[in-house]
Protein backbone atom coordinates (compact mmCIF):
# COMPACT_ATOMS: atom_id res chain seq x y z
CA UNK A 1 0.00 0.00 0.00
CA UNK A 2 1.37 3.44 -0.92
CA UNK A 3 2.21 5.83 1.89
CA UNK A 4 -0.42 8.32 0.71
CA UNK A 5 -3.09 5.60 0.89
CA UNK A 6 -2.03 4.70 4.42
CA UNK A 7 -2.40 8.32 5.47
CA UNK A 8 -5.77 8.60 3.72
CA UNK A 9 -6.96 5.48 5.52
CA UNK A 10 -5.78 6.87 8.86
CA UNK A 11 -7.54 10.19 8.18
CA UNK A 12 -10.77 8.36 7.44
CA UNK A 13 -10.62 6.03 10.43
CA UNK A 14 -9.61 8.72 12.95
CA UNK A 15 -11.45 11.69 11.48
CA UNK A 16 -8.25 13.66 10.94
CA UNK A 17 -8.13 16.78 8.79
CA UNK A 18 -5.32 17.90 6.47
CA UNK A 19 -2.75 20.24 8.04
CA UNK A 20 -0.77 21.24 4.96
CA UNK A 21 2.19 23.49 5.64
CA UNK A 22 2.45 22.40 9.27
CA UNK A 23 5.90 23.50 10.48
CA UNK A 24 6.50 23.51 14.24
CA UNK A 25 10.06 24.77 13.83
CA UNK A 26 13.25 23.33 15.36
CA UNK A 27 11.65 22.65 18.74
CA UNK A 28 12.87 19.12 19.49
CA UNK A 29 16.23 17.44 18.79
CA UNK A 30 14.92 15.53 15.76
CA UNK A 31 13.20 18.60 14.34
CA UNK A 32 16.44 20.60 14.44
CA UNK A 33 17.66 18.50 11.51
CA UNK A 34 15.91 20.90 9.19
CA UNK A 35 13.56 18.48 7.49
CA UNK A 36 9.95 18.94 6.50
CA UNK A 37 6.73 17.39 7.73
CA UNK A 38 4.58 16.27 4.81
CA UNK A 39 1.17 14.63 4.52
CA UNK A 40 0.33 16.25 7.86
CA UNK A 41 -3.02 15.38 9.40
CA UNK A 42 -4.37 17.03 12.54
CA UNK A 43 -6.92 15.94 15.08
CA UNK A 44 -7.68 15.17 18.69
CA UNK A 45 -4.84 13.03 20.01
CA UNK A 46 -5.83 12.52 23.62
CA UNK A 47 -8.30 14.22 25.94
CA UNK A 48 -7.88 17.92 25.21
CA UNK A 49 -4.58 17.56 23.34
CA UNK A 50 -4.44 18.30 19.64
CA UNK A 51 -1.93 16.33 17.61
CA UNK A 52 -0.48 16.26 14.13
CA UNK A 53 0.77 13.16 12.36
CA UNK A 54 2.97 13.36 9.28
CA UNK A 55 5.98 12.10 7.44
CA UNK A 56 9.18 13.85 8.47
CA UNK A 57 12.10 13.70 6.06
CA UNK A 58 15.58 15.11 6.20
CA UNK A 59 18.46 14.06 4.04
CA UNK A 60 17.96 10.41 3.23
CA UNK A 61 16.10 9.70 6.45
CA UNK A 62 12.33 9.29 6.74
CA UNK A 63 10.31 9.10 9.91
CA UNK A 64 6.62 9.05 10.63
CA UNK A 65 5.95 11.37 13.54
CA UNK A 66 3.24 12.60 15.86
CA UNK A 67 3.63 16.11 17.23
CA UNK A 68 1.74 17.68 20.14
CA UNK A 69 2.15 20.62 22.48
CA UNK A 70 1.99 19.90 26.21
CA UNK A 71 3.19 23.21 27.68
CA UNK A 72 2.12 22.26 31.20
CA UNK A 73 4.99 19.74 31.30
CA UNK A 74 7.71 22.38 30.94
CA UNK A 75 8.15 23.27 34.64
CA UNK A 76 8.39 19.58 35.60
CA UNK A 77 10.36 18.02 32.79
CA UNK A 78 11.87 20.54 30.40
CA UNK A 79 13.75 17.91 28.44
CA UNK A 80 13.10 14.19 28.11
CA UNK A 81 14.29 11.80 25.46
CA UNK A 82 13.10 8.21 25.32
CA UNK A 83 14.91 6.77 22.32
CA UNK A 84 14.78 3.23 21.08
CA UNK A 85 18.05 1.53 21.93
CA UNK A 86 20.24 1.47 18.87
CA UNK A 87 18.69 4.51 17.26
CA UNK A 88 21.38 6.90 16.11
CA UNK A 89 20.85 10.17 17.92
CA UNK A 90 22.88 13.32 18.13
CA UNK A 91 25.09 13.14 21.15
CA UNK A 92 27.30 16.14 20.81
CA UNK A 93 29.61 15.05 23.60
CA UNK A 94 33.21 14.78 22.59
CA UNK A 95 34.45 12.93 25.60
CA UNK A 96 35.47 15.55 28.12
CA UNK A 97 33.09 18.49 28.49
CA UNK A 98 30.25 18.93 30.97
CA UNK A 99 27.22 17.14 29.58
CA UNK A 100 23.96 18.97 28.96
CA UNK A 101 21.99 15.77 29.56
CA UNK A 102 22.20 12.66 31.68
CA UNK A 103 20.95 9.12 31.39
CA UNK A 104 18.09 8.03 33.62
CA UNK A 105 18.56 4.34 34.23
CA UNK A 106 16.37 3.59 37.23
CA UNK A 107 13.97 1.33 35.37
CA UNK A 108 15.62 -1.89 34.23
CA UNK A 109 12.61 -2.80 32.13
CA UNK A 110 12.75 0.53 30.33
CA UNK A 111 16.51 0.17 29.86
CA UNK A 112 15.99 -3.01 27.88
CA UNK A 113 14.36 -1.14 25.01
CA UNK A 114 15.02 2.56 25.55
CA UNK A 115 17.68 5.10 26.36
CA UNK A 116 16.13 7.75 28.58
CA UNK A 117 17.90 11.12 28.77
CA UNK A 118 16.96 14.15 30.84
CA UNK A 119 18.42 17.48 31.94
CA UNK A 120 21.26 17.08 34.48
CA UNK A 121 19.04 19.05 36.86
CA UNK A 122 15.94 16.93 36.51
CA UNK A 123 13.95 16.00 39.63
CA UNK A 124 14.11 12.19 39.75
CA UNK A 125 11.00 11.94 41.93
CA UNK A 126 8.92 13.50 39.21
CA UNK A 127 10.32 11.07 36.65
CA UNK A 128 9.41 8.15 38.93
CA UNK A 129 5.87 9.51 39.06
CA UNK A 130 5.76 9.87 35.27
CA UNK A 131 7.14 6.41 34.59
CA UNK A 132 4.62 4.48 36.63
CA UNK A 133 4.78 0.68 36.21
CA UNK A 134 1.79 0.52 33.82
CA UNK A 135 3.40 3.14 31.57
CA UNK A 136 6.74 1.31 31.64
CA UNK A 137 4.96 -1.97 30.86
CA UNK A 138 3.18 -0.37 27.95
CA UNK A 139 6.41 1.19 26.60
CA UNK A 140 8.33 -2.04 27.01
CA UNK A 141 5.72 -4.46 25.68
CA UNK A 142 3.02 -2.71 23.69
CA UNK A 143 4.48 0.37 22.02
CA UNK A 144 5.44 0.05 18.32
CA UNK A 145 8.73 -1.79 17.80
CA UNK A 146 10.76 1.18 16.57
CA UNK A 147 8.98 3.78 18.69
CA UNK A 148 10.78 6.70 20.35
CA UNK A 149 9.62 9.99 21.80
CA UNK A 150 11.20 13.26 22.83
CA UNK A 151 9.79 16.10 24.87
CA UNK A 152 11.45 19.51 24.79
CA UNK A 153 9.99 22.54 26.54
CA UNK A 154 6.45 21.33 26.07
CA UNK A 155 6.82 20.04 22.51
CA UNK A 156 6.30 16.29 22.19
CA UNK A 157 7.49 14.39 19.14
CA UNK A 158 6.79 10.67 18.89
CA UNK A 159 8.34 8.83 15.97
CA UNK A 160 8.82 5.53 14.23
CA UNK A 161 11.57 4.86 11.75
CA UNK A 162 9.71 2.67 9.24
CA UNK A 163 9.63 4.19 5.77
CA UNK A 164 6.20 2.77 5.06
CA UNK A 165 4.53 1.41 8.18
CA UNK A 166 1.19 0.95 6.43
CA UNK A 167 -2.16 2.07 7.75
CA UNK A 168 -1.90 -0.24 10.76
CA UNK A 169 1.53 1.14 11.62
CA UNK A 170 0.28 4.73 11.43
CA UNK A 171 -2.71 3.79 13.58
CA UNK A 172 -0.32 2.30 16.14
CA UNK A 173 1.86 5.44 16.06
CA UNK A 174 -1.15 7.74 16.54
CA UNK A 175 -2.36 5.55 19.39
CA UNK A 176 1.11 5.49 20.98
CA UNK A 177 1.44 9.27 20.62
CA UNK A 178 -1.88 9.63 22.41
CA UNK A 179 -0.80 7.33 25.23
CA UNK A 180 2.44 9.24 25.81
CA UNK A 181 0.77 12.66 25.53
CA UNK A 182 -1.99 11.64 27.94
CA UNK A 183 0.49 10.29 30.49
CA UNK A 184 2.66 13.42 30.41
CA UNK A 185 -0.39 15.69 30.56
CA UNK A 186 -1.89 13.75 33.48
CA UNK A 187 1.29 13.84 35.52
CA UNK A 188 1.92 17.52 34.77
CA UNK A 189 -1.53 18.58 35.86
CA UNK A 190 -1.84 16.32 38.90
CA UNK B 1 33.62 11.99 35.96
CA UNK B 2 32.61 13.40 32.59
CA UNK B 3 35.02 11.35 30.49
CA UNK B 4 33.29 8.83 28.28
CA UNK B 5 34.70 6.08 26.05
CA UNK B 6 35.59 8.59 23.34
CA UNK B 7 37.50 10.62 25.89
CA UNK B 8 39.41 7.64 27.24
CA UNK B 9 40.22 6.57 23.69
CA UNK B 10 41.58 10.02 22.81
CA UNK B 11 43.61 10.23 26.01
CA UNK B 12 45.04 6.75 25.48
CA UNK B 13 45.65 7.31 21.78
CA UNK B 14 47.63 10.50 22.26
CA UNK B 15 49.50 9.34 25.36
CA UNK B 16 50.49 5.85 24.22
CA UNK B 17 51.05 6.99 20.64
CA UNK B 18 53.14 9.88 21.91
CA UNK B 19 55.15 7.58 24.14
CA UNK B 20 55.88 5.18 21.27
CA UNK B 21 56.85 8.02 18.95
CA UNK B 22 59.06 9.60 21.62
CA UNK B 23 60.97 6.34 22.15
CA UNK B 24 61.31 5.80 18.39
CA UNK B 25 62.36 9.38 17.73
CA UNK B 26 65.20 9.21 20.21
CA UNK B 27 66.35 5.67 19.45
CA UNK B 28 65.52 4.71 15.84
CA UNK B 29 64.92 7.92 13.91
CA UNK B 30 68.01 9.74 12.61
CA UNK B 31 66.81 12.92 14.29
CA UNK B 32 63.82 13.75 16.55
CA UNK B 33 60.81 15.50 15.02
CA UNK B 34 59.15 15.98 18.44
CA UNK B 35 55.82 14.51 17.28
CA UNK B 36 55.81 12.13 20.25
CA UNK B 37 56.35 14.80 22.92
CA UNK B 38 53.70 17.00 21.25
CA UNK B 39 51.16 14.16 21.39
CA UNK B 40 52.00 13.55 25.04
CA UNK B 41 51.53 17.25 25.81
CA UNK B 42 48.15 17.09 24.02
CA UNK B 43 47.08 14.12 26.15
CA UNK B 44 48.11 15.91 29.36
CA UNK B 45 46.23 19.07 28.28
CA UNK B 46 43.13 16.99 27.48
CA UNK B 47 43.43 15.29 30.86
CA UNK B 48 43.61 18.66 32.67
CA UNK B 49 40.62 19.92 30.68
CA UNK B 50 38.65 16.77 31.54
CA UNK B 51 39.44 17.13 35.26
CA UNK B 52 38.36 20.78 35.23
CA UNK B 53 35.14 19.97 33.39
CA UNK B 54 34.39 17.13 35.80
CA UNK B 55 34.95 19.52 38.72
CA UNK B 56 32.64 22.05 37.08
CA UNK B 57 29.98 19.40 36.56
CA UNK B 58 30.15 18.38 40.23
CA UNK B 59 30.01 22.02 41.31
CA UNK B 60 26.91 22.64 39.18
CA UNK B 61 25.23 19.63 40.78
CA UNK B 62 26.18 20.97 44.22
CA UNK B 63 24.77 24.40 43.35
CA UNK B 64 21.56 22.85 42.09
CA UNK B 65 21.13 20.87 45.30
CA UNK B 66 22.24 23.44 47.87
CA UNK B 67 22.09 26.85 46.19
CA UNK B 68 19.51 29.57 46.81
CA UNK B 69 16.77 29.03 44.27
CA UNK B 70 15.46 32.05 42.42
CA UNK B 71 14.40 33.06 38.98
CA UNK B 72 16.06 34.89 36.16
CA UNK B 73 14.02 36.85 33.63
CA UNK B 74 15.72 37.03 30.28
CA UNK B 75 16.47 40.57 29.16
CA UNK B 76 18.46 39.72 26.06
CA UNK B 77 20.09 36.76 24.35
CA UNK B 78 22.82 36.99 21.74
CA UNK B 79 24.15 33.95 19.98
CA UNK B 80 27.72 33.86 18.83
CA UNK B 81 29.99 30.99 17.93
CA UNK B 82 29.03 27.35 17.63
CA UNK B 83 30.81 24.96 19.99
CA UNK B 84 30.38 21.27 19.21
CA UNK B 85 27.54 22.29 16.86
CA UNK B 86 25.71 23.99 19.70
CA UNK B 87 25.27 27.76 19.95
CA UNK B 88 27.18 29.72 22.55
CA UNK B 89 24.64 32.24 23.84
CA UNK B 90 25.19 35.32 25.96
CA UNK B 91 22.23 35.76 28.27
CA UNK B 92 21.42 38.89 30.21
CA UNK B 93 19.13 38.10 33.12
CA UNK B 94 17.34 40.04 35.84
CA UNK B 95 17.76 37.95 38.97
CA UNK B 96 15.20 37.69 41.72
CA UNK B 97 16.37 35.81 44.80
CA UNK B 98 14.76 35.53 48.22
CA UNK B 99 16.27 38.05 50.63
CA UNK B 100 18.43 39.74 47.98
CA UNK B 101 18.07 42.93 45.97
CA UNK B 102 17.22 42.39 42.28
CA UNK B 103 20.24 42.60 39.99
CA UNK B 104 21.20 42.09 36.40
CA UNK B 105 23.82 39.50 35.39
CA UNK B 106 25.33 38.25 32.17
CA UNK B 107 26.22 34.61 31.53
CA UNK B 108 27.56 32.74 28.53
CA UNK B 109 26.14 29.26 28.04
CA UNK B 110 26.30 26.54 25.45
CA UNK B 111 22.70 25.62 24.74
CA UNK B 112 21.22 22.90 22.54
CA UNK B 113 19.85 24.17 19.23
CA UNK B 114 16.29 23.15 20.07
CA UNK B 115 16.41 25.25 23.25
CA UNK B 116 18.22 28.23 21.76
CA UNK B 117 15.20 29.51 19.85
CA UNK B 118 13.26 29.72 23.12
CA UNK B 119 15.75 32.18 24.58
CA UNK B 120 13.64 35.27 24.02
CA UNK B 121 13.29 38.33 26.31
CA UNK B 122 10.75 37.70 29.03
CA UNK B 123 11.50 34.00 29.42
CA UNK B 124 11.89 33.02 33.08
CA UNK B 125 14.58 30.46 33.91
CA UNK B 126 15.34 28.83 37.27
CA UNK B 127 18.61 30.00 38.80
CA UNK B 128 20.62 28.72 41.76
CA UNK B 129 23.10 30.94 43.58
CA UNK B 130 25.91 29.91 45.89
CA UNK B 131 24.93 31.12 49.39
CA UNK B 132 28.55 32.12 50.04
CA UNK B 133 29.30 33.68 46.64
CA UNK B 134 26.59 35.74 44.91
CA UNK B 135 28.53 35.68 41.63
CA UNK B 136 28.48 31.89 41.52
CA UNK B 137 25.27 31.32 39.56
CA UNK B 138 23.77 28.32 37.84
CA UNK B 139 21.26 29.10 35.11
CA UNK B 140 19.15 26.04 34.34
CA UNK B 141 17.84 25.90 30.77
Amino acid sequence: MAVSESYAQLAASRGLRPAEGFAPGPVTPLLTKGGRIERALAGSLADSIEGVIGRYSYGRFDYNVVFARIPESQPFVPRLGCDRKGRITDDTHYGFEVRSSRLWTESEKLNLRFKVTVSPFQDDNWLRQLFIPTFIDWLGESSPGDFSFELAYGSLLCSIESDDPGAAGLEALWEAGGTVARRIHEESTE
Amino acid sequence: MQINRTGYFLLGFFFIGGLIFTVLEFTVFPFPIFLGPIWMIVSVALGIYAIRQARRGRHEQWLWKTGIKGKGTLVSARSGALINDQPLITLELDLELPGQAPRRVRRRLIISSFAAHLMQPGLVLPVYVNPRDPEDILVVW
